[in-house]
C-alpha cells in the first residue's frame, strides 16, 4: 500500500513537472511571437522616423530658399500656396512643371524565347530576343521618349583594323518629342511607330503570345519618321482617340531622307464606345496609310481593329488591306491579312489564348510568306512585371512547295522600372 | 436579465453597429478649394485615375494622387472606381508605360500628405478617408 502511495506521489510529481515545463515552453512561444511583433513595430517606427526626418530636412531647406522656388512656375497655382505642401509635392515627384529637377525616367524589359517545329530542316533554338531600354523625360508640356533595342544578343568587336558583329542588332525603335496643348491636341515629331494596334502593343511584356501575327509589319510599315498630330477626348462614358501623321515612308534610308517628294500620309481613329456596364472595353478603330515607293509603286492601305474586354474575357482583331498600283503597265495587286484573337482568364494569373491569323502577301502569286496559322497558348503572370508564355501552333503555308508543319514556342518577359 | 441579453443579441444581429474597419474604408474625393468642378461621374473619375484625361477643362494639369497600396481605402477605391484590383492595375500601368509613356498617379504616404498637396495645388485630386476631411480642401460629389 505504501509502495502504491509512493508511486502515486511520484507520478503526480512527474505530471506536475511536465505540465510546468510545457507551460513554460508555451510561454516561450508566446514571448517569441510577441518579441517578433515588437521588432517589426520598432522597424516600422524607425522607418517612419527616418521619413519624418527627411521631410523636416526638406522643409528646413525649402524655408531657407527664396519664394520663387519649387512650384513657382505653375501659373495656375492659387495665391498663398503653402510652402510645406510644395516641398511634399517636390518629394512625391508629381508630373507637373515643379519636377524640372527630376532625373531621366528609365525603364525597359528583357525577353527570351524558345522555338521548335516539325520541319526537317529546322533546329530548335533559344533566342536572347530583346533587351530594350526606355528613356523618357517630361518637362511641363514637353515629353521626350525613346526606346533603344538590343535584338538577338548583338556583339560588336573592334580590333583596331576591322569591326565585326554578330547577326544581332542595336536599333532605335522609337524616339520622339511631344508637345501637349490639350488632351485632344498633341504634336509629335521624330521616329514613331505606325499606330496599328499590334505595333503599338507589340512588347513581350504585354502581348499574350510569343509570336507576332503574320500580318505585323508586312502590310502597314512598322515605323515612320516625320510629324504627328494626335490626341484623345473622353466624355462621361466614352470617347475617341485619333492620330494624323506624315513622314518619309518606306525607303532605303527612311530615318534620314525620302526617295521622292511624295510624303507618306496616314491617319487613325478609334472610338471608345460607351456600353453601359456590358463591356469594360469596346474599341473600334480604322486606320489608313498611303505612300509612293522608290520603284514608283503607290500603295494605299487601310485597316480595321476591334478590342473588346469584359471581366475575364477578351477579343482582339485586326484586318489590313494594301492596294498596290505599279509604276507603268503592270497589273494592280493587293496584300491582305487579318487575325482574330480571343482569350479567357482562367485564374488570377493564368490566361488561355487562341489566335487565327492569315496573310496573303501578294495576290498575283503564291508567295512564300502566304500562310494561315492557328495558335493555342497559355500566358502565366506570377507577378505584374513577369510574363511566362507557352504556345502550340499549326502552320499552313500557301505556296505549293510549302508543307504544313506544327511547332511550339515558349517565352519569358521581364519589365523593370 | 436573460430577456434583456437575448433582446440585445437579437438587436445586434439585425441592426449591427458600424464595424470600425469598414467605416475607416469610407472615402471622399477631394480637390483644391479653387477647383471649378463640384461633381464628377464615376467614369470621369476612372478616366482621370487611369490617366486618359490629363487636364481639367480650363487647362490645368490634373495631378491624381494614390494612397499606399496596403491602404484599405486604396483597395476600396481601386475596385469600386477603377474596376480593377491593385495587381491588375499594375499590369495596366506597364502597358501604359510601354505604349503611351504614361506613369501611374503618384503615391503619397498618408491621407494627410494627400490633403496637404491637394490644398496647395489647384490641379490635384485625391481620395482620403471621410473622417480626415477638413476645410482646407473641397469634397467632390461623385455620382
Amino acid at each position: 500500500m505504501l509502495l502504491l502511495i509512493r508511486r502515486f506521489f511520484l507520478f503526480s510529481l512527474l505530471l506536475l513537472a511536465s505540465s510546468f515545463l510545457a507551460a513554460q515552453e508555451s510561454g516561450k512561444d508566446d514571448s517569441e511571437s510577441l518579441r517578433q511583433k515588437v521588432d517589426e513595430l520598432e522597424k516600422r517606427l524607425l522607418e517612419q522616423q527616418q521619413e519624418l526626418e527627411e521631410v523636416r530636412d526638406l522643409i528646413a531647406e525649402k524655408e531657407n530658399q527664396p519664394p520663387s522656388g519649387v512650384g513657382g512656375s505653375q501659373p495656375e497655382a492659387p495665391p498663398g500656396s503653402q510652402p510645406v505642401s510644395d516641398v511634399l509635392i517636390a518629394r512625391s515627384g508629381l508630373p507637373d512643371e515643379v519636377e524640372t529637377s527630376r532625373p531621366m525616367d528609365l525603364s525597359g524589359y528583357f525577353s527570351g524565347r524558345y522555338f521548335d517545329d516539325s520541319r526537317s530542316d529546322s533546329h530548335s533554338r533559344f533566342q536572347a530576343h530583346v533587351v530594350s531600354l526606355f528613356l523618357g523625360k517630361t518637362l511641363g508640356r514637353w515629353k521626350f521618349f525613346s526606346e533603344l533595342e538590343f535584338e538577338y544578343a548583338p556583339k560588336c568587336d573592334a580590333d583596331g583594323e576591322g569591326f565585326s558583329t554578330s547577326r544581332g542588332e542595336i536599333l532605335l525603335e522609337t524616339a520622339w518629342l511631344d508637345y501637349e496643348h490639350r488632351d485632344w491636341l498633341n504634336t509629335r515629331a521624330g521616329y514613331m511607330l505606325v499606330p496599328t494596334y499590334w505595333r503599338v502593343h507589340h512588347y513581350p511584356s504585354i502581348t499574350l503570345t510569343v509570336s507576332n501575327p503574320l500580318m505585323d509589319k508586312r502590310i502597314f510599315p512598322g515605323s515612320i519618321t516625320g510629324v504627328m498630330g494626335h490626341g484623345s477626348k473622353y466624355y462621361e462614358t466614352g470617347g475617341f482617340t485619333y492620330s494624323l501623321f506624315m513622314g518619309n515612308g518606306r525607303g532605303p534610308d527612311p530615318g534620314r531622307r525620302d526617295v521622292n517628294d511624295h510624303k507618306a500620309l496616314g491617319g487613325k481613329f478609334v472610338a471608345h464606345l460607351p456600353s453601359g456596364r456590358r463591356f469594360d472595353t469596346l474599341d473600334l478603330g480604322v486606320i489608313s496609310y498611303r505612300d509612293k515607293l522608290e520603284n514608283g509603286e503607290r500603295e494605299n492601305i487601310y485597316g480595321f481593329e476591334s478590342r473588346i474586354e469584359k471581366g475575364g474575357f477578351g477579343f482582339l482583331a485586326e484586318f489590313a488591306h494594301a492596294n498596290i498600283e505599279p509604276h507603268g503597265d503592270g497589273p494592280r495587286h493587293f496584300r491582305e491579312g487579318y487575325y482574330l484573337q480571343p482569350w479567357v482568364r482562367l485564374t488570377r494569373h493564368l490566361r488561355v489564348v487562341y489566335r487565327y491569323d492569315t496573310l496573303d502577301f501578294d495576290s498575283r502569286v503564291a508567295h512564300k510568306r502566304d500562310a494561315e496559322r492557328h495558335t493555342f497558348g497559355l500566358n502565366f503572370r506570377p507577378r505584374p512585371t513577369v510574363s511566362l508564355k507557352v504556345e502550340y501552333n499549326r502552320h499552313k503555308p500557301e505556296a505549293p512547295t510549302g508543307q504544313n508543319y506544327h511547332g511550339v514556342a515558349a517565352g519569358v518577359a521581364f519589365f523593370f522600372q | 436579465m436573460r430577456k434583456t441579453r437575448l433582446l440585445t443579441i437579437l438587436l445586434l444581429l439585425f441592426f449591427p453597429a458600424d464595424i470600425p474597419g469598414e467605416s475607416a474604408e469610407k472615402y471622399v474625393v477631394i480637390v483644391n478649394r479653387t477647383n471649378r468642378i463640384d461633381s464628377l461621374s464615376f467614369s470621369k473619375l476612372r478616366f482621370i485615375y487611369r490617366r486618359k484625361v490629363s487636364r481639367w477643362p480650363w487647362g490645368a494639369a490634373i495631378l491624381p494622387l494614390h494612397l499606399p497600396e496596403r491602404s484599405p481605402v486604396r483597395h476600396r477605391f481601386s475596385t469600386s472606381v477603377l474596376g480593377s484590383s491593385v495587381e491588375e492595375l499594375a499590369v495596366y500601368w506597364i502597358e501604359q508605360k510601354l505604349t503611351r509613356n504614361v506613369n501611374p498617379p503618384d503615391r503619397v504616404a498618408t491621407a494627410d500628405v494627400a490633403k496637404a498637396i491637394v490644398a496647395a495645388k489647384v490641379g490635384a485630386i485625391a481620395y482620403i478617408p471621410a473622417y480626415a476631411v477638413d476645410k482646407t480642401v473641397k469634397v467632390l460629389e461623385v455620382k
